[in-house]
């Protein structure tokens, strides 16, 4: 079975790489097409013709053509074509073996340098004080905040303030105070959702000065949310690792001026758990795991420890299968995924996004913004002014939806409509 | 709103200084803490008691859409579709839009957002039959996309909106009400027609064009006198169209002394009043001819363009080729705009000839070009091949026949396909957009493979990738 044009669009670098695909696809002439179990392949004649080859197990691609994009539209237009009809199946030439072999030959482990352990102590406890101190800074400033009033706010001053904590190292910090002032003037609501911001930010300051007292996994978590990152390695060692058939259903990607940066939400068959798995990309590079939203890969997952582990990286990949079926696994009404929202929260109070896969749910607007019923009626608000591909989808019967939930409304990442997987992010 | 830590935290502990959340909430912040903690830690509390304790309402559900009677189009056909919307392909979208309805299929929903959202009007009403039930269901949601909703508008809004609607409303309004009951629309004109500004009873006054009778007589022989310029251009074309009414009559009588075919050669002769009369004025003959044109020759040909062309087979004896083969420069304008009022294939045929053979002028390629579209479609195809063959002749026929509806006929996409080599550049962008797909792998067999020029090399990807593009388009609607 093949993947589908949405899957294949999902890994466009940018808007244009998309169409420039799209249109390679229907419009050029292709010769030398061709498929095997390991990869796809073909020539794309245009000004000058392009060798472009696709490995199927992790869909990375290579092209003689000279774009600094990743995948290429060359690679992309090849995906389309073998979205809509299986390509010629053949034996692979040597340009695409020779690429396939150097891919799979292992490759020399890097060398780590061994850590001189004192120096590696000198530095992390020069470090802890330096946040500290950086957290002094927060409580006075929150206390200001605080004592003048939020009417009195100064939007300039979250910047200020996320600068301090940045040169503190405490990353984590920085971005969630930079997060709440761009809340500030937004929405009519906006003082009650800058106090609830607020108030879990002190929360945080506040128990990261006891973290001795607290649990070792919720000491991981405030670490993370701090910003103490983790090295992949210390993320295999420490965290859980769960083999499974995860179904990926819904992704989310954004895009700064130089980053580019995508959540995806994974559901384990067997293990019932949800994974989130964030990716980085510089400019038009790959993301360094292709994780097609609707399909699933069987794969080891390695969890970032914690009270209610959710972060998670593709530890080993074994196989990819274009669909994850025609249901989506999730909950039946909004009363029991909330209820295991509660338990989440109170495991890690600061969790700001759950996913929240709901099914045979009806999507329809109102005067008060887009909603999202369930099957005993219950309504769950949406976040978001631009729903309407799902409302076309749905027609205003039950489809299944997946969504990030923020503790006030749900954000729909994709659907299932009559068996078909749809995402729903802004077309590419 | 009862929130008091929400105000508190509004007015700043230095003015709110217990702030408080509730006895529960307010039990867990520790004693020592300052005023500006308490209210931070409240806060925080709150929220996360605030996220695990959300309590969705119910509410009942709208109206779901009618069951669909069409079949939805393939995946492919949705994928081509898709890209076409949002690369904005004008004419691929409209082919694709009547191609579906050919197939007796509609969209899939996912695209209907994006189709809803078209502004342009041919789309529109090219999209109306492939929305399906859905598309009409959605267009009933929201305000820019009602023109899909479907619903014949109640006779109170159609009066409504004739009071207080844009002139653009307005004139929609009254071309769907002239569709469905002429006289119906026409009354409404009427009601209103003394106190309208003379540009908008122009716009109006066009509307009548659609389902035109001789019911509409006596209201458009009283605008003969109307106060307006353009009211008084467009009436008599109007009146004309009526095969028995007074002013169809009149011309005829004027036209009776008005040619003459010359004893001793193929040619015709023309007769006019040395005075224009007044009468003549009244049913649409200006007087003052625009820069460059004699009086005369302009009333001539005026008259003409007003006269049923059938009528001078009867008058004077002769076949349309006869007729065009001696007619000078006026009186092929003027039998030219008759035509093009008339809609009459056979003289099309006759006068595109007659132009041909004409001396070249603006005139001519303009009355070329407007005739094309009238001709039979084998009769059109017959004289492009020969014109598309003489280098001199291409540029003309390529201007003419990109005023013919798309898609062409096959046998005039192959006979073009044929001219393709040596045709020029202007005839292949032209040809790949319009031909019929029986054509294409002909067009795509005489396309060079590489050009030297790099701008020309352009040109040749763009004509063959409109031609794949088109080509799997049909493909995967008459499979």
């Amino acid at each position: 079975m093949a993947l589908t044009v949405d899957q294949v669009l999902a890994l466009a670098p940018d808007p244009a790489a998309a169409a420039a695909g799209r249109k390679l696809a229907s419009g050029s002439s292709w010769q030398s097409l061709g498929e095997s179990s390991a990869a796809y392949w073909g020539e794309c004649r245009g000004s000058a013709v392009y060798q472009v080859r696709v490995d199927r197990g992790d869909l990375a691609s290579k092209c003689s053509c000279p774009s600094r994009k990743f995948p290429c539209k060359h690679a992309l237009g090849l995906l389309l074509l073998a979205a809509g009809k299986p390509l010629p199946e053949t034996a692979a030439p040597q340009w695409v073996s020779e690429w396939l072999e150097k891919r799979n030959a292992p490759k020399p482990m890097a060398k780590a340098g061994t850590p001189d352990p004192q120096a590696q102590a000198k530095r992390s406890e020069k470090r802890a004080e330096r946040v500290l101190a950086g957290l002094d800074l927060l409580d006075l400033w929150l206390a200001d905040l605080a004592r003048a009033g939020l009417a009195t706010l100064d939007e300039s001053s979250f910047a200020r303030m996320a600068a301090r904590l940045v040169d503190a190292q405490a990353s984590g910090l920085a971005s969630r105070v930079r997060r709440i002032g761009e809340l500030v003037g937004g929405a009519p609501s906006w003082p009650s959702l800058v106090l609830d911001e607020l108030g879990l930010l002190a929360l945080l300051s506040h128990a990261f000065r006891r973290l001795e007292s607290l649990d070792a996994p919720l000491r991981n978590d405030l670490r993370q949310m701090i910003g103490f990152t983790m090295e992949k390695e210390e993320v295999v060692a420490a965290g859980d690792r769960v083999l499974d058939a995860w179904a990926v259903i819904g992704q989310q990607a954004y895009e700064d001026e130089r980053f580019r940066s995508q959540r995806t939400w994974l559901h384990g068959a067997q293990s019932k758990r949800t994974a989130l798995v964030l990716q980085f990309a510089a400019g038009r590079a790959a993301f360094p795991e292709a994780l097609l939203p609707g399909s699933r890969i069987d794969a080891e997952l390695a969890f970032w420890p914690g009270a209610n582990p959710q972060r998670a990286m593709i530890f080993e990949r074994h196989a990819v299968h274009p669909s994850f079926g025609d249901r989506l696994p999730g909950f039946d009404d909004a009363e029991s995924f909330l209820s295991e929202a509660a338990n989440a929260l109170s495991r890690q109070p600061w969790l700001d996004r759950l996913c929240c896969p709901l099914r045979a749910a009806v999507p329809f607007s109102s005067q008060d913004g887009f909603l999202l019923r369930d099957a005993k009626g219950a309504v769950l608000p949406l976040s978001g002014l631009d729903h309407w591909k799902l409302l076309a989808l749905s027609g205003g019967r039950p489809v299944d939806v997946a969504g990030e939930w923020d503790g006030r409304r749900l954000y729909p990442l994709s659907a299932i409509a009559n068996g078909g997987f749809h995402s729903l992010r802004s077309e590419t | 709103m009862t929130d008091a830590l929400l105000r508190a935290a509004l007015a700043g502990t230095a003015r709110e200084p217990m702030p408080s959340a509730g006895a529960a909430l307010d039990a867990l912040v520790p004693r020592e803490a300052s005023a500006e903690q308490r209210l931070l830690l409240l806060a925080g509390a709150r929220a996360v008691a605030r996220r695990a304790g959300f309590r969705p309402p119910a509410l009942p559900l709208p109206e779901p859409a009618p069951e669909d009677a069409l079949p939805v189009c393939s995946p492919k056909a949705a994928e081509l579709i898709s890209w076409f919307l949002s690369a904005e392909e004008h004419d691929l979208l409209l082919e694709a839009f009547k191609a579906l309805r050919a197939a007796r299929q509609r969209l899939r929903p996912e695209l209907l957002p994006a189709a809803l959202s078209l502004r342009d009007e041919e789309l529109r009403e090219a999209l109306l039959p492939v929305l399906g039930a859905r598309g009409a269901w959605l267009g009933k949601l929201r305000e820019d996309w009602s023109w899909a909703a479907g619903v014949a508008p109640a006779e109170t809004t159609d009066l409504l909106v004739w009071e207080v609607g844009s002139h653009a409303e307005r004139f929609a309004l009254l071309r769907s009400l002239r569709a469905q009951r002429p006289d119906a629309a026409r009354q409404l004109l009427e009601s209103t027609w003394k106190n309208e500004k003379a540009d908008r009873r122009a716009l109006f006054l066009t509307a009548l064009q659609i389902g035109l009778s001789a019911a509409d007589e006596s209201f458009l022989e009283a605008a003969l006198d109307d106060r307006s310029v353009d009211v008084r251009a467009l009436t008599p074309r109007l009146l004309a169209r009526l095969p028995g009414s007074a002013l169809t009559r009149r011309m005829e009588s004027r036209a009776a002394t008005l040619l003459r075919a010359a004893p001793e050669a193929s040619r015709l002769e023309v007769s006019l009043p040395a005075e224009l009369d007044a009468a003549w004025e009244r049913d649409g003959v200006l007087r003052k001819p625009p820069q460059g044109m004699g009086a005369r020759s302009f009333w001539l040909i005026q008259t003409l363009s007003l006269i049923r062309p059938q009528f001078w087979e009867q008058q004077l004896g002769q076949d349309p080729a006869d007729v065009a083969a001696g007619a000078d420069e006026d009186l092929l304008q003027g039998l030219t705009g008759a035509v093009l009022l008339f809609e009459d294939a056979r003289w099309a045929a006759a006068l595109f000839d007659a132009l041909l053979a004409a001396p070249k002028s603006d005139f001519q390629r303009a009355g070329l070009r407007e005739l094309l579209p009238l001709l039979e479609p084998a009769e059109a195809g017959k004289r492009l091949e020969q014109l598309l063959k003489k280098p001199h002749e291409a540029l003309p026929a390529v201007e003419a026949m990109a005023a013919l509806p798309a898609p062409w006929s096959d046998q005039l996409s192959l006979q073009v396909a044929r001219a393709l080599p040596g045709g020029g550049w202007d005839l292949l962008a032209l040809a790949v957009m319009r031909a019929s797909p029986k054509a294409f792998a002909a067009m795509e067999n005489v396309l060079p493979p590489f050009d030297e020029q790099p701008s020309n090399q352009r040109l040749l990807d763009r004509a063959r990738e409109t031609l794949r593009l088109r080509g799997s388009l049909h493909q995967e609607l008459h499979p």
